[in-house]
C-alpha cells in the first residue's frame, strides 16, 4: 500500500505475524496445546510422588515363624509388595528376567534356629540395578523392613542378657554420625524432578517455534515481503515478528510457574520476581538461539535438526539427573552453553535453597549474554532477507 | 506385484540417500546422538564430591578422621574452615556440597570411653550428590568407630562378635544384579539408544512423506510409486528397516564396545527381537506422516514426543506407579515394549521366552498401525479422487 505509513513498521509486522499464526495450525499447537499437555502429563505421571506396591519375590528356605513374619513385614511396607513366593533362587531370577519383580529376598535355611542360638543371621536382597531408580527404592525399603524386624529381636535378646551385656552394648558405636539434611529435609526429589521437566519441555517449543517462524520466511520466499512490511527496517522485522512469540511464551511460562508452585507444591523460599525474570530470560535466550541457528543454517530443516539436537539433549546435560561435577570437561562446556542449565540452577536457588538474590545474578547475566548475542545478529539478517540465494531452501 | 515391490523399495532407498535432510536424521543423528548422549554420564558413578571440614577439636584423632574422609573415593576435602559460618557460605556459593563438623572434646570423649558424635551437613538439592557424600561420610565414620570398638573390647577381653550379634542379630546383605556398580550410563543409555531408533525413524519418514507431498504439489518430477496402497506401504517399510538393521548392528557391536556396556546376548537374538520393533515403528511413522502438512512439522512433534516416550516407557519411573491413562498411552508406543524387553535381553541376558510378551505386543502394534496406515492411505486416495 504505497504512501500508507501506518501500514509498515513494528506493528505491521506484529499484525502480519498474528495472521500467519492463524493460518497455520502448527503454531498454536506448538505454543499452547503441546506445552500445556506436557505439563498435564508430568502432573499426572508424578501425581504419586513416591512409588508404591512395587513387586518383589521371596525365596523362603527357612519356613519358620521368623521367616513368615519377615515376609509379612515386607508385604505391609507401602513401597513394596510380595508378588511371588519362589521355590528357589533360579525361579526368582527367572521372574526378574521376565520383568515381573524388581528384587527378591533370599531367606536361608535355619535362619530362625541360628538367631535363637545367638549366632545371628543374614538375609540377602538381590536387586535389579539395571532399573537403577526403582531398584534403589526397593533396596532401601527392604533394608528398612529388615532393620525393624532386627530391632524387635534385639530388644528380646537384650532383656534376656542381663547387666554384663548392657555394659558391652555401651562400648559399641563410640563415634556416631549426626545427619543434617540441608535445603531439602524431606529428601523429596520427585517434586523437584517433575518441576525441572516443565522448563525442559518449554525450551523445546520456544526454540523450535522461533526457528520455524524465522526459517519458513526464507523457505517460502516471503522474506522480502516481510522486510517490506517492516518498512525496510530489519530491526522492526525481527522484533515485531518475535514479539508475538515472546508474548505467547511468556504467558505459557507464567502458567508453568503457577502449575509448579501451586500444583506440584514446590516451595518458593527465594524471590518470586527473580524466578519470573529468569523464566522470561530463558524464553528470550532460546529465541536468541533460534536467531543464531537460522542465521548459520539457511536451510530450514537443517536449522530444525540442529535445534532438535540442542533442545532434545538439554535435559541430560542440565545437571539434574547427573550433576555437573561428575561430567567430563566436554560435557561441562556444552552444559554451560545451554540456557536451561543456568535457568534450572537459578530455579533451585530461588525455590529450594532460599538463596539471596545475588547468588542468581550470574545466572541471569549469562542468559542475558545469550540474548545479547542474538540481538547483535539482527542487522546481519538484512542481507539474508534481500539475497534470493538464501531463499527456498527446504 | 513382486516387481512393483522391488521398484518401490529402490525408489524409497533412493529418496533416503538423495535427500541430505533425511540422511542427517536417519544416519547422521543416529551416529552423533549415540556418542553425545552418553557423554554427561560417561564417568558412570559420581565420585569426589567436594566437602569442607570444620575441626574444633584439632587433635590427633580429629585430624585422622579428616584424613580418612579425604581418602574416601566418594569425597574430596576441598577446604578446612575455622567455623560453620564460612563453611556454610561455601555451600551457598556452590564451592562445596557438605560439611563435616568435629566438635571440641571429640578425642577426649573417645579416650574416656564415652559415646560421641560428629555432625554431617549435606546439601540435598541434588539426589546423587547427597547420596554419595552422605554414604562416604557414614562409611568413613563407621570405619573409624569400628576400629575404636575393637580395641575397647580387646582391652577388656570381651567378645566383640557376640556384642555385634546382640546389637543387630538379623542383617540384610544387598546384592546388585546386572549393573553391579550402579552405573548411570549403563542405566540410561541402552534405553535411550532404542528410543533414538524410534524417534529418528519417525522424523525420517515424516520428512520423506512431506517431501513427496511438496514435490507433487509443486508438480516436480518424482519417481512414481507402483501398485496399490499395500505394496507402497511395504516398499517403504522394507527400505527403512534394512537401513535400521545396520544401526542395530552398529549399536551393539560398536557403541556398546566403546562405552563398555555389558551385552549378555547375541546380536542375532537382538535382531530377531527388534524386528517387530522396527516394523511397528515404520508403520506408526507412515500413519503419523499422514498428519504432517510440511516436512518440518514432524520434527517438533517428535522431539517433544521423545521426552514423553522416555518418561512413560517405564525405565525411569516404574509402570506400577503410573496413572492408568498414561500407562494406556505408553502401551501404544513401540518404544515401551522395545525398551522393556530389549534391556532385559541385552543387559540382563533374558532368554527369548522371557521377552515373548513384549515381542508379541510389538507384532500386535505392527498389525494395528498397518491397519491404520492402510485405512488412512485409502481414505486419502478417495479424498484426492473426489477433489480432482
Amino acid at each position: 500500500m504505497p504512501g500508507n505509513k501506518g501500514r509498515s513498521g513494528f506493528l505491521a509486522v506484529f499484525t502480519r505475524e498474528l495472521l500467519r499464526i492463524r493460518q497455520h495450525a502448527r503454531y498454536p499447537l506448538a505454543m499452547f496445546v503441546f506445552p500445556l499437555l506436557s505439563f498435564i502429563l508430568i502432573w499426572g505421571l508424578f501425581s504419586e510422588p513416591y512409588p508404591h506396591e512395587l513387586p518383589v519375590a521371596v525365596v523362603d528356605l527357612d519356613h519358620s515363624k521368623l521367616s513368615r513374619s519377615l515376609i509379612r513385614a515386607v508385604d505391609t511396607s507401602p513401597v513394596i509388595r510380595v508378588a511371588f513366593q519362589a521355590a528357589d533362587p533360579v525361579e526368582a531370577r527367572n521372574l526378574m528376567l521376565e520383568g515381573a519383580i524388581y528384587a527378591w529376598l533370599h531367606i536361608p535355611q535355619s535362619l530362625e534356629k541360628d538367631i535363637l542360638e545367638g549366632k545371628g543371621g543374614e538375609v540377602i536382597g538381590f536387586t535389579n540395578t539395571q532399573m537403577l531408580l526403582p531398584g534403589s527404592i526397593v533396596s532401601s525399603s527392604l533394608q528398612a523392613v529388615v532393620s525393624t524386624i532386627s530391632a524387635g529381636l534385639n530388644i528380646r535378646s537384650r532383656m534376656q542378657g542381663g547387666a554384663m551385656q548392657e555394659k558391652a552394648m555401651s562400648l559399641l558405636d563410640p563415634v556416631k554420625i549426626d545427619r543434617h539434611v540441608l535445603f531439602n529435609p524431606q529428601l523429596n526429589y520427585m517434586y523437584f524432578l517433575s518441576a525441572a521437566l516443565c522448563p525442559t519441555f518449554l525450551q523445546i517449543f520456544v526454540l523450535m517455534v522461533t526457528v520455524m517462524a524465522l526459517g519458513s520466511e526464507f523457505k517460502n520466499r516471503t522474506a522480502e515481503q516481510w522486510l517490506k512490511t517492516a518498512g525496510g527496517s530489519v530491526w522492526w522485522a525481527v522484533t515485531g515478528k518475535l514479539a508475538v512469540y515472546f508474548l505467547c511464551f511468556s504467558l505459557v511460562g507464567l502458567i508453568m510457574l503457577t502449575i509448579i508452585l501451586l500444583g506440584f507444591g514446590v516451595p518458593l523460599r527465594g524471590s518470586g520476581a527473580v524466578l519470573i525474570a529468569g523464566t522470561i530470560f530463558l524464553i528470550l535466550a532460546y529465541m536468541a538461539y533460534g536467531l543464531i541457528l537460522v542465521f548459520i543454517f539457511p536451510s530450514l530443516r537443517v536449522a530444525l535438526s540442529a535445534s532438535s539436537f540442542l533442545s532434545g539433549t538439554a535435559f541430560a546435560f542440565a545437571g539434574i539427573t547427573f550433576p555437573l561435577e561428575g561430567m567430563p570437561v566436554l560435557g561441562k562446556a556444552w552444559s554451560s552453553l545451554l540456557p536451561l542449565t543456568h535457568y534450572l540452577h537459578l530455579f533451585q536457588e530461588q525455590t529450594l535453597r532460599q538463596a539471596p538474590i545475588s547468588v542468581s545474578v550470574p545466572d541471569l547475566l549469562i542468559m542475558l549474554v545469550f540474548v545479547g548475542t542474538g540481538y547483535c545478529l539482527i542487522p546481519l539478517f538484512k542481507s539474508h532477507m534481500t539475497d534470493s540465494r538464501y531463499w527456498g531452501k527446504a | 506385484m513382486i516387481r512393483n515391490l522391488f521398484c518401490n523399495i529402490f525408489t524409497e532407498l533412493n529418496a533416503i540417500f538423495r535427500d541430505p535432510g533425511v540422511l542427517i536424521i536417519m544416519v547422521g543423528a543416529v551416529v552423533l546422538y549415540s556418542f553425545v548422549y552418553p557423554l554427561p554420564y560417561s564417568s558412570e558413578v559420581l565420585k569426589q564430591v567436594p566437602l569442607s571440614i570444620v575441626d574444633h577439636d584439632n587433635s590427633l584423632l580429629s585430624r585422622q578422621l579428616a584424613r580418612m574422609t579425604d581418602a574416601s573415593e566418594l569425597i574430596q576435602v576441598v577446604s578446612r574452615d575455622p567455623d560453620m559460618e564460612q563453611a556454610r557460605r561455601k555451600i551457598e556459593s556452590g564451592k562445596s556440597s557438605g560439611i563435616l563438623v568435629i566438635s571440641e572434646g571429640f578425642e577426649k570423649d573417645v579416650l574416656q570411653g564415652r559415646k560421641t558424635y560428629v555432625s554431617a551437613y549435606v546439601d540435598a538439592t541434588y539426589f546423587l550428590v547427597y547420596r554419595q557424600a552422605m554414604t562416604g561420610l557414614v562409611m568413613t565414620v563407621r570405619t573409624m568407630s569400628a576400629g575404636i570398638e575393637v580395641s575397647r573390647f580387646k582391652a577388656r577381653g570381651w567378645s566383640h562378635e557376640k556384642a555385634l550379634i546382640d546389637r543387630s542379630s538379623l542383617n540384610l546383605v544387598s546384592r546388585s544384579l546386572f549393573n553391579p556398580h550402579m552405573g548411570y550410563a549403563t542405566y540410561i543409555v541402552p534405553a535411550v539408544l532404542l528410543l533414538l531408533l524410534q524417534q529418528t525413524m519417525l522424523i525420517g519418514i515424516g520428512m520423506l512423506s512431506g517431501t513427496r507431498r511438496e514435490q507433487l504439489q509443486e508438480k516436480k518430477a518424482v519417481i512414481p510409486l507402483q501398485g496399490g496402497p499395500l505394496v507402497r506401504i511395504l516398499g517403504r517399510t522394507i527400505a527403512c528397516m534394512s537401513l535400521y538393521l545396520i544401526h542395530i548392528y552398529f549399536f551393539y557391536k560398536v557403541v556398546y564396545q566403546i562405552w563398555d556396556f555389558p551385552l549378555r546376548t547375541g546380536v542375532l537374538d537382538m535382531f530377531v527381537f527388534l524386528l517387530p520393533f522396527l516394523l511397528s515403528v515404520v508403520l506408526m511413522g507412515q500413519f503419523l506422516a499422514g498428519f504432517f502438512k510440511s516436512r518440518e512439522s514432524s520434527i517438533i512433534m517428535i522431539v517433544w514426543s521423545s521426552m514423553v516416550a522416555v518418561l512413560i516407557s517405564g525405565f525411569s519411573w516404574p509402570v506400577e506407579t503410573m496413572p492408568h491413562w498414561i500407562r494406556a498411552i505408553s502401551m501404544l508406543l513401540p518404544s515401551t515394549w522395545g525398551i522393556s524387553g530389549g534391556l532385559r535381553m541385552a543387559q540382563m541376558g533374558a532368554s527369548f521366552e522371557q521377552v515373548m510378551d513384549e515381542w508379541l505386543c510389538m507384532w500386535g502394534l505392527s498389525f494395528f498401525y498397518l491397519l491404520l496406515t492402510w485405512i488412512w492411505t485409502r481414505f486419502m486416495a478417495r479424498v484426492s479422487e473426489n477433489n480432482s
